[in-house]
């Protein structure tokens, strides 16, 4: 699935902003700082959910987000007018979230942890309401996460979660299609490793 | 193919990822064994659970407190960058190609500078304490010094014409090591000498004052080599003291 910008980019402030995005770009390139403002509208959730799925608890990813934006506003001026802003935002993103993860072993731990550790032995799927479900696959996915390595968790978060093409995540990640491949198999298994359990029990 | 072939491929044969003729052969193999399909539908349903990933919803109050934080930053930071301004922009990549090739020329503007003034100072008797205007210890040349050790000469007394000629080196010699033999063979040589005629009879005497004037009387040659330690005493004379033609204040 090929996002496009205006997938990306919340609709309201569209209408509200009808400035284009490149437009935006060459003033916030400028100095312009209200127009930097109005990208950081125009992608703030996007950003904020990849740093929130990258290092799993919202401190972490509060901090990532404010520092991607300001690594964002800091090179703008280098940003090339035939890139492509997302898939940049992205490679920032990922940057970010790395140098946070390297810094920190909280990833992953908290308050995810202590949800986890609360997760009943039997779950009754079928009679659990449906938040809780929800809660519950979140919780433990973002388990299985904390067990990939940095670099198999960003691939499956473009590749998987943001559903980004193959070659696509290969180009933020700065890697060959194949080497992602690779390490989009390797978290796969993992992940369903980890899920089986519950995946066994959920399709009886 | 396998099943141990095929189930390494299911990861990513769920998403598509995979040739499309070892897909066919995947779709095949699914058809007939049971396990691996029991397999796929536990990928697929992690790769539903991924996909399923979302994050919390987060207040709006969280958004406007990163974007006004982030605001905060950059316009502190771009307070506190106004007055080295400058110094940021010679880290910009083209700015930081000048200033390096500006640094480097002046590397080497400056090196050329030292080699050619090098090459002209100091002269390589100097620097090994040959000449006699530059003794190390301070003392004028042919002077000789006073309460020093044993090996010391009194100072000679000039009751006739003295013809002093201080030796002066006519040409530079190129600093090296190799050619500090040279300027000892220049200072040496007998064209230079400082040449002291005294009569010891206190007589009037001259350079060309012949040997058959009398046996009272000396030439005495002195020859001030480079080092001004040492002098060498000649006396020419068939009448001169014999048992040391030669003096020398070496040591001194």
């Amino acid at each position: 699935m090929d996002m496009t910008a205006e997938q990306w980019l919340p609709v309201k402030h569209l209408t509200q902003q009808p400035t284009s995005l490149t437009l935006l770009i060459e003033r916030a390139a400028n100095g312009d700082t209200m127009a930097f403002e109005q990208i950081m509208i125009h992608s703030q959730q996007k950003v904020m959910a990849t740093t929130w799925r990258m290092l799993g608890n919202e401190a972490d990813a509060r901090d990532a987000s404010q520092e991607v934006f300001l690594r964002v506003y800091k090179y703008l001026g280098r940003f090339k007018r035939d890139q492509d802003f997302f898939a940049w935002l992205y490679q920032i993103t990922v940057n970010v979230c790395h140098d946070i993860a390297k810094k920190q072993t909280r990833a992953f731990t908290s308050l995810d942890d202590e949800a986890l550790t609360a997760l009943p032995a039997n779950i009754d799927v079928k009679n659990a309401d449906a938040n809780l479900i929800r809660t519950q696959q979140r919780e433990l996915i973002a388990r299985a996460m904390a067990t990939l390595p940095l670099k198999e968790r960003a691939a499956i978060v473009l590749r998987d979660i943001e559903g980004l093409p193959t070659d696509e995540v290969a180009r933020i990640l700065k890697s060959s299609s194949t080497t992602v491949r690779s390490q989009i198999s390797s978290a796969r298994r993992k992940i369903k490793v980890h899920c089986e359990r519950y995946l066994r029990r959920t399709e009886r | 193919m396998n099943c141990p072939h095929i189930e390494e491929l299911l990861p990513l044969y769920i998403s598509g990822d995979v040739e499309p003729t070892r897909t066919n052969l995947i779709a095949t193999h699914l058809q007939s064994c049971a396990a691996c399909a029991e397999s796929l539908r536990e990928y697929a349903g992690a790769h539903q659970l991924l996909a399923d990933f979302d994050p919390p919803t987060f207040d709006e109050s969280l958004y406007n407190g990163i974007r006004s934080d982030v605001l905060r930053e950059i316009r502190r930071d771009s307070v506190s960058r106004e007055p080295l301004s400058w110094l940021g922009q010679l880290f910009q990549p083209r700015a930081a190609w000048v200033f390096a090739t500006a640094l480097l020329l002046a590397v080497l503007l400056a090196s050329v500078y030292i080699l050619v003034n090098r090459s002209g100072h100091p002269l390589p008797a100097q620097q090994a304490g040959f000449y006699p205007g530059n003794d190390p210890r301070g003392k004028e040349p042919g002077v000789q010094p006073q309460g020093t050790n044993g090996t010391y000469s009194p100072p000679r007394k000039k009751t006739g014409v003295a013809v002093n000629q201080q030796f002066r080196p006519r040409r530079r010699i190129v600093i090296s090591p190799a050619h500090s033999e040279i300027a000892v063979k220049t200072t040496l040589s007998p064209a230079q000498p400082v040449i002291d005629l005294a009569d010891k009879t206190g007589g009037s005497s001259s350079p060309d004052a012949s040997p058959d004037a009398g046996p009272e009387k000396t030439l005495r040659l002195d020859m001030q080599t480079s080092d001004p330690n040492i002098r060498i005493i000649w006396f020419s004379n068939q009448h001169a003291r014999t048992g040391s033609p030669m003096e020398s204040s070496k040591g001194i």
